[in-house]
């Protein structure tokens, strides 16, 4: 089996692709099977990704390729870069990768988009499978919570009920125009499962900016797509878990009202939710405002987690605009409807970052005795706590995997598995997939 | 690549970033190895500079001292971020006062990094 890895940076995205070609492509002995793709988004123009990606796949000689747009990318044998790119190339004869497929309308129809991965997954006859998805992430222009203004009113206050509904379709319009990623990316994971899919890893890809974000799949480069593919294998097992930095948790809190169809929180110990949010971090608005304006007003460094029946603690992220009353949230509706509404704070630390992703990446290897390689979908807001610190938060899992076993590690917009049939849809947190061999049978891995 | 074309090159990709003015490879006596800057360019950055040209020795001392690697100013205009390449030279890498400083040191340090090969 071979497997290359490799980062380069470059202000020119034509030398930091040429370079990446020399470096992993020209490590693999003919033409790679299938390959993994991420670039950072400062290159900005679509038709710039396209010419890339077209000269991957020209000079590979396959048009099995999948990837993305992340703030930061890395490999296990590079430090990360905030300008330039990734690739992960793969050949295998143990190793299957079904063509990589796409669907353009994802944040729409995600139950459409998760059919294709469906197919993927009852087309496919190995012993052992796994899938892995890229989607769109959160993009908030600066206009973007005015749409929001109307949730506010006092009517809506008073007739949760009916706006419910309201709610739906402003969830919808806000899933149209691109702001969140929480409406769409539960309903893929619940439609995987109904379909009897046990493990899959899936990222958003994110810019930071806000400005653009892409998903690529062969030579096509969409910017609101679901791109994904099926790893399977006879003789190959594949292990996932997940983590977050939960080491200081401090406060909890009820969330008391709200409108569960968009996630947004009217009440917070049946206090109006934005006053008492801030009182329950204890900052003022001012500085909030100061704080967190540059990140989508979202309290990053205050992570929230709700108790779910399935899933335990799963973190959430609160975003407090100045604008309105409320506190929108990132949690499913389903979760919100299946916990006792108690909420944690958890305090992140950088420590406590780097430590989580040990925790992943060891927990993911747990079943395998021999790990071949990993696959890390990282919350880039993890990446902004750990700053130059990044380089340790992989080092840890090269700890956890081995310092030889080639890994990529994406930083998302959103992260999202399927673990032994249960759906995580968490916020800044580490999700991981490894893949090696296993001298007994695989025992199902629980973080 | 030559050293100067390749310590210039590395200058030119952090200077690329939208947020980054200018970038500067100092040693640690204040002297200029070499630099690079957006196309226009303002008094006020101008003054930065100066700043940072004579400052750069009291900088390193104390990072040398302090076994830093890593030094920031947030300064009215501007932010400045000192990061150590080797024993004689220190990278300068002067943003916006609105850049994401965590995201501008990754890149900094990659490039303090790439630095040394050429020095």
């Amino acid at each position: 089996m071979q497997i290359a890895t490799g980062t380069t940076s470059h202000r020119s995205i034509h030398t930091a692709t040429k370079q990446i070609i020399n470096d992993v492509i020209g490590d693999i002995n003919g033409s790679p099977d299938f390959m993994i793709a991420a670039y950072t988004p400062n290159y900005r123009e679509k038709k710039e990704y396209e010419k890339a990606i077209a000269k991957i796949c020209e000079e590979s000689g396959t048009n099995n390729i999948i990837g993305g747009t992340f703030p930061a990318v890395a490999t296990s044998n590079d430090v990360p870069t905030t300008q330039g790119c990734s690739l992960m190339a793969f050949k295998s004869a143990e190793l299957d990768f079904q063509p990589p497929v796409s669907y353009s309308n994802i944040r729409l129809n995600p139950n459409k988009g998760a059919d294709k991965l469906v197919k993927l997954f009852k087309d496919d006859q190995k012993q052992n499978k796994t899938g892995f998805f890229l989607t769109p992430g959160p993009n908030f222009p600066p206009d973007a919570f005015n749409g929001m203004k109307m949730l506010d009113t006092i009517f809506a206050h008073k007739f949760r009920g009916m706006f419910n509904q309201i709610g739906k379709l402003i969830n919808r319009n806000m899933g149209k125009n691109g702001y969140g990623v929480t409406s769409f990316a539960y309903k893929i994971l619940k439609k995987l499962l109904e379909n009897g899919v046990s493990n899959t890893l899936g990222g958003a890809t994110i810019d930071l900016d806000m400005l653009s974000c892409y998903q690529f799949q062969g030579e096509n480069v969409f910017q609101n797509a679901m791109v994904g593919t099926i790893f399977s294998s006879d003789t190959l097992n594949f292990g996932h878990s997940w983590a977050f930095d939960k080491s200081q948790r401090s406060k909890t809190f009820e969330i008391s009202n709200g409108l569960k169809s968009s996630s947004y929180v009217h009440t917070i110990n049946d206090k109006p939710s934005k006053e008492e949010f801030l009182n329950v971090i204890d900052i003022p608005e001012n500085l909030y405002e100061e704080a967190f304006k540059g990140v989508a007003y979202a309290s990053l460094l205050y992570l929230s987690t709700l108790k779910s029946e399935d899933q335990g603690n799963l973190p959430f992220v609160s975003v407090c605009h100045p604008i309105l009353e409320g506190v929108i949230s990132t949690i499913p509706e389903e979760i919100l409807d299946e916990s006792d509404r108690i909420a944690e704070f958890c305090t992140q630390s950088g420590i406590g970052v780097q430590k989580s992703a040990y925790q992943c990446a060891k927990s993911a290897a747990q079943g395998i005795d021999n790990p071949v390689f990993g696959l890390f979908i990282n919350c880039s807001n993890r990446l902004l706590i750990a700053g130059d610190k990044t380089e340790q938060e992989n080092k840890m899992i090269a700890e956890a995997l081995g310092t030889d076993i080639p890994f990529m590690t994406l930083y998302s917009g959103g992260e999202f598995s399927v673990i032994n049939h249960k759906p995580v849809y968490a916020a800044v947190s580490v999700h991981g997939m490894v893949a090696g061999y296993s001298k007994s049978p695989q025992k199902n891995v629980v973080f | 690549m030559s050293s100067k074309s390749g310590i210039n090159s590395e200058l030119e990709d952090l200077t690329h970033l939208d947020e980054v003015e200018a970038s500067i490879l100092f040693r640690i006596d204040g002297n200029v190895v070499d630099s690079s800057f957006k196309e226009k360019y303002s008094h006020k950055l101008l003054r930065t500079i100066q700043w940072c040209k004579a400052n750069v020795d009291k900088v390193s001392l104390e990072m040398k001292s302090g076994n830093l690697n890593k030094v920031t100013y947030e300064l009215n205009e501007f932010c400045v971020i000192f990061y150590v390449v080797n024993n004689i030279t220190i990278l300068t890498t002067i943003s916006s006062k609105n850049a994401n400083l965590s995201l501008l040191s990754i890149e900094s340090k990659r490039k303090a990094l790439l630095l040394v090969n050429y020095l």
